[in-house]
C-alpha cells in the first residue's frame, strides 16, 4: 500500500497518529496517512482524487508538533522524548500535510466534541428521510452520524429548512436540496476532474444550493460520478431512483462493453416484480482499477447496461420456412447449419462484430480456418495488427505519465470515442505531459493540449509522417503552420515516454489503415516502443475489436463482394444488413446464419438464427485498446434456450469433425492461450489476481472514496507487444486524396450518445439521444439557407435521409460531419448532397 | 336434493356415494403425530382437553402409521430425518393426507440452511400448509378443517 | 383369587369419583373452536395489516426496512415513485409491490419495530392454512386496510405540495 505512494516521493517522514508510529511520504495529507495506517479520520468534502478544500470540517484532529528551542532550533526533550506542543484549536486533517515528528490525535474528548458539533450542524437542516433515500444504507452521513454523532440535536426542529426535494438536474441526475450538506464534491468533480463546470453553487449560507448552468441540464458525460461521490443522498441517478435498497442487491463484477477502454464495473442485481420476478440489473457502478478507469465511469457505461430490450430478445433458434422464420430445436438448427457449412467449404465467410469475447472469436476463427473460409471483422477501423506489435508496453499506466512525456492524439475526438482515455490524458496533461493534437476539427481535448495542429480531413497520415521526418511524397499543405508540426515532432521524439492515440475521426477503413501504419512508423522512428507507457493505442469504437484482431479477424475493404460471393455467411454479433449495400449482398449469399442476442435486421433475412447470450449472462474476457485482458462474470441468468457464442460455435464444429472446447469459457481460454502467442502466459486465475490499490475505496468506509466498488475480482493483465521481434518499416506513402466531386464532403465521426442498439435499449438515456443529425459549417449553411435545428434532406451513398442540421463555425468549409450509428449509414468519407427543405 | 323434494319427507336423504365416502373420511381421520420440534408442543395441546381433537373423530394421535390417515408433520425436518418421514408416509395405508404444521415444515422457515429440508413437500406430497411459528392449536384445527374441505371435493376418479 | 384379601376398592373408587366429579360438576374446559373462539391476548401477533392515515393515504413508503429486519426473509418490497397526480402515500416513494410470505413469516414483529411510519402492524388473525404454497403470498392489496369512503382510496389526485414528506414531521422534544 505504502509503496504506491513511496514511488512518487522518496522522502519519508515519521509521525504518530493515534499512538501509532507510522511513516508516510512527505506531502501526504493527514487523512491519507491515517488511511494508509488503517486509521479512519471521518471526511465529507475530502476525496482522495480531488484537491482538499476543508469545507465540511469533519476531519478535525488535534495536531501537535515537537517544540523547538527558539534560540538553538533544537528539539526540546522531555523524559527522553520530544516535547509536543499541540495547537490551541483543532485542525482539519484533510488540509494539513504530514511532517517530521508530528503527533495527530483523533480520540480525545476535544476532538470527539468537535466532530459531534460539526455533525450536529450538518444535521440541523438535514431531512433525515433515510428510509426513502436511495443512499440510505451506503451513506457516509448516516455512517458517520452513527459513529461520531451525538445522538441528539439541540436545534429547534421547527427551524429546519424545507426545500425542493425533487429537482431534476438534467435527465440523469435528481437533486434533493434538503439533503445537500454543501461539501462541493460534485461541483469540484465537474470543475477539477472533468473540466465541465456545468453545475455550481448559488446563493450563500443556508440558502446555498446546487444549480445547473447548461442547457440541457447537467450536460456532461460524467454526471453519474457525482452521485457516487456525493456523501449524502442529494444527487441520485434516474435509473436507480427508488430501485432497491443497497443491502438487498447482489454485486457481480463485469467489464463495460460500450467502448474500447473496458472500464471495470460492478452490476448490482435484484429480483424485480416488474420483470416477472426475474433477476435484473438494477444499476452499474464503477469498480476500482487504477490502471483503467480509476474510480470513474462515463454516463454511457453507467446507464446503457440494458443491452437488449426484453421484447427484441432472441430466445429460441429460428429456421426459415418460406418467407417466415419459425421456431425450431437446437438440434435441427445446428444440423442444418453444419450441413450447409460443409457444402460451402472454402466459400464460407464468418463475419463478427466488435462486442464478442475473446473465447468466442477464438472458436469462430478455429471453425472458419477448419473449413478454409475467411474470418472477417465488421469494422471501419484498421491497425490492430500494428497495435499488437507496437502497442503499449507491459506495465503501462497513463497515470504514471507526466513531466517529460508526450501524448499524441490523432484523428480522434477522444471524449466521444473513449471517455476514460480522454480523462486519463487530461490528467497526464495536468501532471505536465505534453499533449499534441492533430485533428481536423475542434474537440474537447484541445483545451489541455499544448500543440494543436489543425489539419484538413484526409491529411492525418501526412501530418504523422511529416512528424516522423519522412518528407518525400508528402505534398499536402497543412492548415497549421509547419513550424508547429516541427515543434510538436521535436517534443514527441525527445519525450521520455510517448503514446499515440489514433481514432477514426473522418476516416474510413483504408484511411485508418494508412494512419495506423504512419503512427507505428513514427513510434519506431522515435524509439517509443516496447517500453511501458510507450506505444500505439487504437481508439476502437467497439469493446473488443483489439481482441478480434488478436484472434485473427481482419476487416475487409471488399466486404460487400466477399459476402456476395460466399455460399455460407456466419454472421455473429453484428448487423451488416443495417447498411444497405451489405444487405443487398447478403441477400445474394446462399445461406446466412445469424448468431445474435436480438432479432436484428440481418436476422430477419437470415436462413437460420441462433440465440446467443448477452455478456452480462455469461463469462468471458475482453482485450482493451491498451491490450489489457480482463475477465467479466455472469450477473444475471440467461434465458433457458440461449447459449454462449463459443458453445454454439463448438457445437457446429463438432458436426464438422472439429473438436472445440465448449464446456466453459475458462477452458476455451486455455486453448486460446496455447494457440495465440501473445496470450500464452494468461489463464483465468491470473486474470482474477488483484493487488492493493491506492486510494483505498469501497470498503466499509464509504465516506472516503464514495460508493465505487473495491476490486476483488481481478485487475486483468496487460499483454506485451511483439516489438522485439519485428521492426516497422513504412513503405511508400500514397496520400489519399479525398475527392470532392460535389460541393460537400461527408466525413464519418463518432459520437458517444449514438443511436446504436445499446443506447436505444436504455430507458433513462432516451432524452439524451439526438435525432439523426449532420453538422454543417455555419457559412455553408447560410449559403444553403439552412438554420440550426431545421430538418434537411441529405443524400449519401445513393440513399436519401431526413436529418436535423446542426451548425458549427469552427468546421472547415465544405465538410459535413456525419455521426456513425446515427441513422445514416456511413463507412468512408464521400460526397454528400444537401437540400434545404 | 332432488328425490326427497319430489317425494316429500320420508325421513331419509339421498346423496352421491362419493359425497358420502368423503364425509365418512372427514369424520374419522386418524392422525399420525410426527412431532419434530416446538410445533409438536402445540400439536399435543391440540389433542389435549382444551382443544380436544376427538371432537373431529381424531381420537388417537399416536406414532403409528398403520392405522393413520393423516400425517401431521410439526417442526423442522432435518435432512437426516427426511428418509424416516418418507418411510412412515409409505407405511400409511391409502387414502392418506399430509399436513405441514408450522413454517419450518411448510418451507424451512427461518432455517434457510443446508441441514433443514426446505419444506417437507420435497419429500412427501402436502395437502395443507399451516402457517405460524408455531401455529396456535386453533390454527392447526383450522388447517384440519381446510383439509376436510379439500377432502370433500375429492372425486372417485382420483381415489385410485 | 389369592390376592383377594389384598384387594382395596378405595383407590379405584377415589379415581372413579374424580372422573365422576369432573364429568358432572366441573366446568367444561374444551373450547369449541370453530364455533367458539377464544380472544387472543393484546400483544398477540397474527397476520399483518398495512395501515392508512386518516385521510386514506397509505402509511407505507416502500423503504423496505421491514424486509431488512425480517429474520425469515419473508417480505419483498419494491418501491416506485409517487406524485401528486397519482398519489399512494405521502412523499416521493410508495411500495408498488409488497408481498409477505405467510408461510415463511415467524410473526416475530420485527417488521413492526423497524417501520418508520408504523405502516405495518401485526393483527390478531391466526387462521392461516393453505392448500397451495402460492396462497401463502399475501400481496399488497390483501394486506392494505380497506377504505370506507371512495374518495379516500389510493391512488388518487391530491392538491400539489400538500403531501411532500414521506415521514411524519418530528416534534421537538419537551
Amino acid at each position: 500500500m505504502t509503496e504506491v505512494l513511496e514511488e512518487k516521493t522518496t522522502k519519508l517522514v515519521n509521525l504518530t497518529i493515534d499512538n501509532l508510529e507510522i511513516t508516510a511520504p512527505e506531502g501526504t495529507l493527514i487523512v491519507d496517512a491515517a488511511k494508509l495506517a488503517g486509521i479512519d479520520i471521518p471526511v465529507f468534502c475530502y476525496h482522495p482524487k480531488m484537491e482538499p478544500v476543508g469545507m465540511c470540517r469533519m476531519c478535525l484532529v488535534d495536531v501537535g508538533m515537537p517544540m523547538r528551542d527558539r534560540d538553538t532550533g533544537e528539539t526540546i526533550m522531555e523524559k527522553g522524548k520530544p516535547k509536543i506542543q499541540f495547537g490551541r484549536e483543532l485542525q482539519t486533517g484533510c488540509t494539513v500535510s504530514v511532517s517530521e515528528g508530528m503527533v495527530v490525535v483523533g480520540y480525545t474528548e476535544k476532538v470527539k466534541k468537535g466532530r459531534q458539533d460539526i455533525l450536529e450542524f450538518l444535521l440541523s437542516s438535514h431531512p433525515l428521510d433515510c428510509p426513502i433515500c436511495d443512499k440510505g444504507g451506503e451513506c457516509p452521513l448516516q455512517n458517520l452520524t452513527i459513529g461520531y454523532g451525538s445522538g441528539e440535536s439541540r436545534f429547534d426542529l421547527e427551524e429546519k429548512q424545507h426545500l425542493a426535494k425533487h429537482v431534476p438536474l438534467g435527465d440523469l441526475i435528481w437533486l434533493d436540496r434538503e439533503r445537500c450538506i454543501q461539501c462541493a464534491r460534485c461541483t469540484r468533480f465537474q470543475d477539477e476532474i472533468v473540466d465541465q463546470p456545468v453545475i455550481g453553487f448559488q446563493n450563500r449560507g443556508r440558502k446555498l444550493q446546487i444549480v445547473t448552468f447548461s442547457e440541457p441540464g447537467f450536460d456532461s458525460y460524467w454526471s453519474g460520478n457525482t452521485s457516487d461521490i456525493c456523501p449524502v443522498g442529494a444527487l441520485t441517478t434516474a435509473d436507480f431512483r427508488f430501485g432497491a435498497r443497497p443491502w438487498e442487491m447482489q454485486a457481480s463484477a463485469s467489464v463495460c462493453n460500450q467502448c474500447s477502454v473496458n472500464c471495470n464495473i460492478t452490476f448490482n442485481t435484484r429480483r424485480e416484480a416488474k420483470s416477472g420476478g426475474d433477476l435484473v440489473i438494477k444499476r452499474a457502478m464503477p469498480r476500482q482499477n487504477e490502471e483503467v478507469n480509476e474510480v470513474w465511469l462515463c454516463d454511457k457505461g453507467r446507464f446503457a447496461y440494458t443491452s437488449v430490450k426484453k421484447d427484441d430478445r432472441l430466445t429460441q433458434p429460428l429456421i426459415r420456412e418460406g418467407e417466415t422464420l419459425v421456431e425450431t430445436t437446437w438440434e435441427k438448427a445446428l444440423d442444418l447449419v453444419a450441413e450447409k457449412a460443409k457444402e460451402a467449404g472454402k466459400e464460407m465467410v464468418s463475419l463478427v462484430g466488435g462486442r464478442l469475447s475473446n473465447e468466442d472469436y477464438f472458436n469462430i476463427n478455429q471453425l472458419t480456418a477448419h473449413l478454409g473460409g475467411k474470418s472477417l471483422l465488421n469494422s471501419e477501423m484498421a491497425g490492430g495488427d500494428l497495435v499488437s506489435q507496437v502497442g503499449l508496453g507491459t506495465g503501462s499506466n497513463i497515470a504514471d505519465m507526466g513531466q517529460g512525456d508526450a501524448i499524441l492524439i490523432v484523428a480522434s475526438d477522444l471524449e466521444e470515442e473513449a471517455p476514460l482515455f480522454w480523462l486519463r490524458v487530461k490528467q497526464a496533461a495536468e501532471r505536465g505531459a505534453e499533449v499534441i493534437i492533430a485533428n481536423a476539427r475542434e474537440t474537447r481535448a484541445d483545451r489541455f493540449a499544448k500543440y494543436k495542429i489543425r489539419i484538413a480531413f484526409g491529411q492525418e497520415t501526412a501530418v504523422i509522417l511529416s512528424m516522423a521526418g519522412a518528407k518525400e511524397g508528402i505534398a499536402v499543405e497543412f492548415l497549421a503552420d509547419d513550424a508547429k508540426v516541427k515543434a510538436a515532432a521535436k517534443v514527441f521524439s525527445e519525450a521520455n515516454n510517448a503514446v499515440i492515440y489514433y481514432g477514426s475521426d473522418g476516416l474510413g477503413l483504408s484511411g485508418s489503415e494508412e494512419l495506423s501504419k504512419a503512427c507505428a512508423f513514427l513510434l519506431s522512428e522515435t524509439k517509443h516502443t516496447g517500453r511501458p507507457n510507450n506505444g500505439l493505442v487504437a481508439v476502437w469504437n467497439k469493446a473488443n475489436l483489439q481482441g478480434a484482431w488478436d484472434m485473427g479477424f481482419r476487416p475487409s475493404e471488399t466486404l460487400a463482394a466477399d459476402l456476395k460471393n460466399a455460399k455460407f455467411a456466419y454472421v455473429v454479433g453484428n448487423d451488416p444488413a443495417s447498411k444497405d449495400i451489405l444487405e443487398k449482398s447478403l441477400k445474394d449469399t446462399d445461406f446466412v446464419v445469424v448468431q445474435d442476442v436480438r432479432l436484428s435486421e440481418t436476422a430477419e433475412i437470415a436462413d437460420v438464427v441462433l440465440p446467443a447470450q448477452v455478456y452480462t449472462e455469461r463469462e468471458g474476457t475482453y482485450t482493451s485498446a491498451e491490450r489489457r485482458v480482463q475477465r467479466f462474470y455472469p450477473a444475471v441468468p440467461a434465458p433457458e434456450m440461449t447459449k454462449p457464442d463459443y458453445k454454439i460455435t463448438a457445437k457446429i464444429a463438432k458436426r464438422l469433425d472439429l473438436s472445440l472446447e465448449k464446456i466453459a469459457a475458462s477452458l476455451v481460454f486455455l486453448d486460446l492461450a496455447e494457440k495465440v502467442a501473445d496470450y500464452a502466459e494468461l489463464d483465468y486465475v491470473r486474470l482474477a489476481e488483484v493487488t492493493e490499490q491506492w486510494p483505498i475505496i469501497g470498503r466499509d468506509d464509504l465516506f472516503y472514496g464514495g460508493t465505487s466498488y473495491q476490486n476483488t475480482q481481478g485487475l486483468g493483465k496487460q499483454i506485451s507487444p511483439a516489438i522485439e521481434t519485428e521492426t516497422i518499416k513504412y513503405e511508400a506513402f500514397v496520400p489519399s486524396v479525398l475527392s470532392k466531386k460535389d460541393e460537400f464532403l461527408a466525413v464519418p465521426v463518432t459520437t458517444l450518445y449514438d443511436r446504436g442498439s445499446t443506447m436505444l435499449s436504455s430507458e433513462v438515456l432516451q432524452p439524451r439521444i439526438a435525432d439523426p443529425y449532420v453538422i454543417l459549417n455555419t457559412a455553408d449553411a447560410e449559403k444553403l439557407g439552412v438554420e440550426a435545428g431545421v430538418q434537411i434532406s441529405v443524400k449519401l451513398n445513393g440513399k436519401t435521409a431526413n436529418v436535423t442540421a446542426k451548425l458549427d463555425d469552427s468546421l472547415a468549409k465544405g465538410i459535413v460531419l456525419v455521426p456513425r450509428s446515427m441513422g445514416i449509414p456511413i463507412s468512408d468519407p464521400g460526397s454528400i448532397t444537401i437540400k434545404a427543405k | 336434493m332432488g328425490l326427497e323434494q319430489k317425494l316429500g319427507d320420508f325421513g331419509f336423504v339421498t346423496t352421491k356415494l362419493q359425497d358420502m365416502v368423503n364425509w365418512g373420511r372427514t369424520r374419522a381421520m386418524w392422525p399420525l403425530g410426527f412431532g419434530l420440534a416446538c410445533c409438536a408442543i402445540e400439536m399435543m395441546a391440540t389433542q389435549a382437553p382444551n382443544y380436544d381433537l376427538s371432537r373431529f373423530g381424531m381420537e388417537l394421535l399416536r406414532a403409528s402409521p398403520r392405522q393413520a390417515d393423516l400425517l401431521l408433520v410439526s417442526g423442522r425436518l432435518s435432512r437426516k430425518m427426511a428418509p424416516v418421514l418418507r418411510k412412515l408416509y409409505d407405511q400409511m395405508p391409502d387414502p392418506k393426507w399430509v399436513l405441514a404444521m408450522g413454517d419450518c415444515a411448510s418451507c424451512g422457515g427461518v432455517f434457510n440452511n443446508y441441514a433443514i429440508v426446505q419444506g417437507i413437500d420435497e419429500i412427501v406430497p402436502v395437502d395443507v400448509y399451516v402457517a405460524g411459528c408455531p401455529p396456535r392449536p386453533e390454527a392447526l384445527i383450522h388447517g384440519i378443517m381446510t383439509l376436510h374441505e379439500k377432502v370433500k371435493t375429492e372425486v372417485f376418479k382420483d381415489y385410485a | 383369587m389369592a390376592n383377594f384379601e389384598r384387594f382395596n376398592p378405595i383407590p379405584i373408587l377415589k379415581g372413579l369419583y374424580t372422573t365422576f366429579h369432573s364429568t358432572f360438576f366441573e366446568p367444561v374446559v374444551t373450547v369449541q373452536y370453530p364455533e367458539e373462539k377464544r380472544p387472543v391476548s393484546k400483544r398477540f401477533r397474527g397476520r399483518h395489516h398495512l395501515r392508512r392515515y386518516d385521510n386514506g393515504l397509505e402509511k407505507c413508503i416502500g423503504c423496505a426496512l421491514c424486509a431488512a429486519a425480517c429474520p425469515a426473509d419473508a417480505i419483498f418490497v419494491e418501491a416506485s415513485e409517487n406524485n401528486d397526480d397519482v398519489r399512494f402515500s405521502p412523499g416521493e416513494r410508495y411500495a408498488s409491490t409488497y408481498e409477505i410470505n405467510m408461510m415463511r413469516c415467524i410473526f416475530c414483529g420485527y417488521c413492526e419495530d423497524a417501520c418508520p411510519t408504523q405502516a405495518i402492524e401485526l393483527g390478531d388473525q391466526y387462521e392461516l392454512s393453505f392448500t397451495e404454497r402460492v396462497q401463502a403470498i399475501y400481496t399488497r392489496d390483501m394486506l392494505l386496510d380497506t377504505v370506507d369512503e371512495l374518495e379516500k382510496a389510493t391512488p388518487r389526485k391530491v392538491e400539489p405540495g400538500a403531501f411532500d414528506r414521506s415521514i411524519p414531521m418530528m416534534e421537538n422534544p419537551d
